[in-house]
């Protein structure tokens, strides 16, 4: 007695049938994995709205959830420094103390501080041929606005020994100063190769800008002479000792002043 | 095969097309003309050699062109939508103070969730596509589209990080982001597309079982890009995580890749009729499967 009918409990397995339809002198399934696959999910009308719904869900949910949480305000003592390399330099405010800012994580390459009215940004350089042009293309590159490629040739960078310092605007109109620090960045501290940029960039970059050059190693005489020179103004931005007086935290006066001699330039 | 999806698909790509490309353009000659310049060639012949290459897989559908072009279109139109939806989740990192996941969560989540949802509208549009490994190319090619855009954009960004030229920066990005992770999304995309393309067309899956397909290949896909992406503090960890992330995905890929050209190749033997039955490449495919 053959054992190769169906069984009286329940439907044969596809396979045991297709075998079985085989030894029964029936064609062989043209597929013999029938039924694995449809064609897609019916009625798709139900498929589309599941789509629609998700992605909106998925793709709305940060935007509700960072608006409904608060701003974070945890500011952070500003230190120069840069990804890969071993600048750590701090930076005080006029009357001593730690300037603080806000952080964020949208540098370039390193830390971004967000302070009231400039943003400070840096980036390590190394195997540059011509620093003038690497300190004016690395504000470049910082300039959270962007900026002219042809403002960033290397014309206008003046050095003192070896520090740099570069005025010129972004896109936006908006101050934007370079500064740069040659060696002590390298692994080896005598290396004297690696360039330090930070950049300064907002209307009131000329009020932090000083603190920085003067974190750099510079003369606060020398960042105030350059500055009068590129605005054309001498009073208050280059007051003779104005640097000894604790210059305002968001001098206006002063950003217009430049701003508009910007303009003219 | 739906209508309704087939008329989503041609209207998103028509509406987000023109802005990938506008974006890429406007981005580019606002930044660095000079970085357009060399990396628009460079990503474009970057894109001709892998389409070329994945021709040769017997998983390419015979969808004809219309698929080629919502494929790589929709990886463009992948990459203008995240432009405009991925920066609240960079806020909230920010807010939440997720510093090391910041380009993880900015980065994969909006970008993984669209390119998927593009995936999955494509799978639905065209009849020739039900199987997995139509999804795992279909994901390939939209990976592969928003890839070359992301890749230009980057070249004129990366214009500016040289401390020389436009040019040299622009060369050395363009060559990096092809060389160092070759083919990353292609590889996320291709891999929640499998996934994807399995949960809609197996018709042995219960609901159940069809969600925790699609939801556990994506977050493979997801968490992949999450583990590339991460910035730790620890500069071991930050080389560390594109060690795991490559280890696991490209092995993973391969493996789909070569399952899925396998299986392709027995199953247009088997069903030429529902292919193209004079398609030279069915005819070879049928007699390598009758040998």
């Amino acid at each position: 007695m053959t054992t190769h009918n169906v069984p009286e409990s329940g439907r044969p397995s596809r396979p045991e049938h297709d075998a079985g339809a085989a030894r029964w002198g029936y064609p062989a399934p043209s597929d013999p994995i029938p039924r694995q696959w449809r064609p897609g999910p019916t009625p798709a009308r139900r498929a589309w709205w599941w789509l629609a719904i998700l992605a909106a869900v998925l793709l709305a949910a940060p935007a509700v959830l960072a608006a409904a949480l608060p701003a974070r305000h945890d500011p952070e003592d500003v230190v120069l420094t840069a990804d890969g390399y071993e600048w750590e330099i701090p930076v005080h405010k006029d009357r001593g103390g730690p300037l603080r800012c806000e952080t964020t994580n949208e540098s370039m390459a390193g830390t971004l501080y967000d302070c009231p009215g400039a943003q400070l940004d840096m980036i390590g350089q190394e195997r540059y041929e011509d620093r003038s042009r690497t300190l004016a293309r690395s504000l470049r590159l910082l300039a959270p606005t962007g900026m002219s490629a042809k403002k960033a040739t290397g014309e206008g960078v003046r050095w003192y020994g070896e520090l740099g310092v570069f005025f010129t605007t972004d896109n936006l109109g908006a101050p934007a100063i370079g500064l740069g620090k040659i060696g002590g960045g390298g692994e080896d501290p005598q290396d004297p190769e690696p360039l330090l940029v930070v950049a300064v960039v907002g209307d009131a970059a000329p009020a932090y800008a000083p603190l920085v050059w003067q974190a750099l190693g510079g003369e606060p005489d020398d960042f105030y002479r350059e500055l009068g020179a590129w605005s054309g103004l001498c009073d208050p931005a280059c007051h003779p000792g104005a640097h000894d007086d604790p210059y305002p935290q968001y001098p206006e006066d002063v950003t217009d002043l430049l701003r508009q001699s910007a303009q003219e330039v | 095969m739906s209508t309704r999806f087939r008329i989503t698909m041609w209207v998103l790509l028509l509406i987000f097309l023109p802005i990938g490309l506008l974006a890429a353009v406007a981005n580019g000659l606002l930044v660095s003309p000079v970085g357009l310049a060399i990396g628009t060639p460079i990503g474009l012949a970057y894109g001709v050699v892998v389409v070329v290459l994945f021709r040769l897989l017997a998983q390419w559908p015979f969808a004809g062109w219309k698929w080629v072009v919502a494929c790589l279109g929709g990886g463009v139109g992948c990459c203008a939508l995240v432009l405009l939806v991925g920066h609240p989740m960079m806020m909230l990192t920010e807010k939440l103070g997720w510093d090391a996941a910041a380009m993880s969560l900015g980065g994969a989540y909006p970008e993984e969730i669209v390119k998927a949802t593009c995936v999955v509208i494509i799978l639905l549009s065209f009849r020739e596509l039900d199987r997995p490994w139509h999804g795992f190319i279909t994901g390939a090619m939209v990976g592969l589209g928003f890839e070359v855009l992301e890749n230009i954009m980057y070249s004129a960004m990366g214009a500016l990080l040289s401390p020389n030229s436009d040019a040299a920066g622009s060369f050395l990005v363009a060559l990096v982001r092809i060389v160092a992770g070759p083919g990353l999304h292609i590889m996320f995309t291709s891999i929640a597309g499998w996934g994807l393309a399995l949960a809609l067309f197996n018709a042995r899956l219960t609901s159940l079982q069809r969600w925790g397909t699609a939801v556990g290949w994506f977050a493979i896909s997801f968490g992949l890009h999450f583990t590339w992406n991460l910035l730790p503090e620890s500069e071991f960890w930050q080389y560390g995580t594109f060690v795991v992330a490559g280890a696991i995905g490209y092995p993973l890929w391969i493996w789909l890749a070569v399952k899925g050209h396998r299986e392709a190749k027995r199953d247009i033997a088997r069903r030429q009729q529902w292919h193209a039955p004079r398609n030279p490449r069915v005819a070879r495919y049928a007699a390598a499967v009758a040998q």
